[in-house]
């Protein structure tokens, strides 16, 4: 087991719209467990790579393997195996508006065919009350919940079948401080819990520095620096500075 | 499967009182065919033994919530006394033993039946009382319009007026001139029998000019902007989009129905006058072939056939028809709510609601002129 095969491998990636190159030979390698925090201008082409790592869209040139399986020729089968090891919460929560909070969560657990009813009913109220949604609002609909709640119902529903890769686009943008203080909890107890790996898209640095084994930063079209949140820091790039540098500023007016 | 055994979650009974689980007790595993059913029916099994069990589960390999909470459901949702938990699974029960007891809020009680209609009626009230209040606004809005014509949204008026009539030619052309070969073709061999071959110009002028052509013109505009004026207006709800003009000061009557009505009021009896003369083309075409009555012949006799009111009434017809879709469109479009279900069903209503209430207007218009243009 130590010399196991990366879960995210990222190959001389080239992303291109029209005559605009977003990606630019772009490698990146994350092994099994890490936290990986993934930081970027805005059009920087962060959500573009998890949604490439997803196979929602493919790469104009390169390869993209996520747990040794090459994404963009991979077969249904091995597609399905895919889906059932990763779970993806989206920036707006895309939560299906038809279904009930509760349904919401449990359909990933009903599309397995196997899980008995209650079994489902439970477990969905567990993720729920995980994630700090009561029972209370299991019936409601999505267009009733606050922004808030959906990204909780929809970290709740990323975390349904316990993937072994979770990616979290802005996790934590919208949420208010105890949220996001309980939020970045959750993960790192469940980051113990289930060996799980973590992919995340976020401009806060609260939960970047307090979550992050290690951070990856996107800029020039390609990934600039990929290392510890210490060492990233020192690495002297005019992204990397302002980034960091206005964060600590900032911190420093408002507290002064 | 490499080892069925070391993966596969399994319950062992060991002296009477001692569980064992081993295996995998993880989603993916317990989806495996077969194995959730065989684990249900032992601790089924077990569930009936009255003396105290001892639970081991530090044999484990990976545990994952669904697992611990399928034990944790046949442990009546409590601890057992005597449990062995292997210490990177002891945070798993926590939870659930933290989590306490997640009930669900009761269910709203079951609809008596009096009660069920007593909503359908309140229902079909309030769109009743919607439609008029949405009629008043548009004549509101119109008299604004008049006053201030500079400040008037001309270029959305022009925009729909585009979308619903020039771009509504192509289909209402084709659909019109088939129309007009099957009808000429049918009363041509009817009349044919009697030897009245040349009444054919006057069935056809009449019941296109009269009914067919804006009735078709009708029903094809329902079908297409209709539904896409709902649509429009409901993805506008569901992105908040409705919000952010209220906000802005663009009232949602002003500036959404009054200029789709307008374009259709517009747009459809130009769509009529083109629908007729396309389906006259077509049966035109078919006298020709069918009885060998020439062009020449037929465009004669057609202002004898068909005296002026009934060209008139086809317009007027035409722009009423315009003016009803446009505002059950809009109707439906602004009651949607955000969800996905709601938008589907709006714009099922919506389409369902125009084309019924465009029949309707047509019966009532048949009435009102029944001894005019004869």
């Amino acid at each position: 087991m130590a010399e196991q095969t990366p879960v995210i491998e990222i190959d001389k990636l080239w992303t291109q719209f029209g005559q605009t190159v977003i990606h630019k030979d772009l490698d990146l390698r994350i092994d099994a467990g890490e936290i990986v925090g993934l930081v970027g201008g805005s059009g920087s082409g962060k959500t573009t790579l998890v949604r490439q790592i997803l196979g929602l869209n493919r790469p104009t040139k390169g390869k993209v393997s996520v747990f040794g399986i090459d994404v963009s020729q991979a077969d249904v089968d091995q597609m399905y195996t895919l889906q059932n090891r990763w779970g993806m919460l989206f920036q707006q929560g895309a939560l299906f508006s038809a279904l009930t909070v509760l349904d919401n969560v449990a359909l990933p657990m009903r599309e397995l065919r196997a899980l008995p009813d209650q079994l489902i009913k439970d477990a969905a109220l567990l993720k729920l009350q995980m994630a700090g949604i009561g029972p209370e609002h299991a019936l409601k609909m999505p267009s009733d919940l606050s922004g808030g709640m959906i990204k909780r119902v929809a970290l709740a529903r990323a975390l349904a079948l316990e993937p072994e890769l979770l990616f979290l686009d802005e996790p934590t943008a919208g949420l208010d401080p105890a949220s996001s203080a309980a939020f970045i909890e959750l993960i790192r107890s469940l980051h113990k819990d289930i060996r799980l790996t973590v992919v995340m898209i976020t401009h806060d640095l609260e939960p970047l520095l307090a979550l992050s084994t290690k951070i990856a930063v996107l800029a020039d079209k390609h990934v600039i620096a990929y290392d510890t949140p210490e060492r990233v820091m020192k690495v002297r790039h005019p992204f990397i500075e302002t980034f960091f540098l206005t964060a600590t500023r900032f911190e420093h007016d408002t507290c002064g | 499967m490499p080892n069925p055994d070391s993966t596969t979650p399994v319950l062992d009974i060991k002296d009477g009182s001692l569980v064992a689980a081993r295996g995998d007790w993880q989603v993916h595993a317990l989806t495996q065919p077969g194995v959730i059913k065989t684990l249900q029916a032992k601790l089924r099994a077990l569930s009936r033994q009255t003396d105290p069990l001892r639970w081991d589960l530090s044999d484990i390999g990976t545990l994952d919530h669904i697992g611990a909470q399928l034990l944790w459901n046949a442990w009546g949702k409590t601890r057992p006394e005597q449990l062995t938990v292997a210490p990177q699974h002891r945070d798993f029960f926590q939870r659930l033993a933290s989590a306490g007891a997640l009930a669900l809020p009761p269910k709203p009680p079951r609809r008596r039946m009096f009660n069920a209609i007593y909503d359908k009626g309140r229902e079909a009230l309030n769109h009743v009382t919607g439609f008029i209040t949405l009629l008043g606004q548009l004549v509101l809005d119109f008299l604004r319009m008049m006053q201030v014509p500079q400040r008037a949204p001309w270029k959305e008026i022009s925009a729909n007026i585009y979308h619903v009539g020039y771009q509504a030619l192509g289909i209402t052309a084709l659909v019109g001139f088939l129309i007009g070969v099957v009808l000429s073709f049918l009363s041509a061999q009817q009349l044919h029998t009697f030897g009245g071959d040349i009444y054919l110009v006057n069935i056809l002028g009449m019941s296109i000019i009269r009914e067919l052509g804006p009735l078709l013109a009708a029903i094809l505009v329902a079908g297409r902007s209709g539904s896409a004026i709902t649509a429009q207006l409901g993805v506008m709800r569901v992105t908040e989009e409705l919000d952010a003009m209220l906000v802005m000061g663009l009232p949602h009557g002003f500036r959404l129905v009054l200029p789709r009505v307008l374009a259709l009021l517009v747009a459809m009896p130009l769509l009529v006058i083109w629908t007729d003369a396309i389906a006259l083309l077509g049966g035109m075409v078919a006298a020709q072939l069918q009885l060998g009555l020439s062009p020449t012949y037929f465009l004669q006799q057609l202002p004898n056939a068909v005296p002026l009111p009934n060209y008139l009434i086809g317009l007027g017809k035409g722009a009423v028809f315009g003016g009803l879709i446009a505002m059950v469109a809009c109707y439906f479009g602004l009651r949607i709510e955000p969800n996905t279900e709601s938008l589907g069903h709006g714009t099922t209503t919506s389409v369902v609601t125009a084309i019924t209430i465009v029949i309707v207007a047509d019966a009532v218009f048949a009435i009102i002129f029944s001894g005019v243009g004869f």
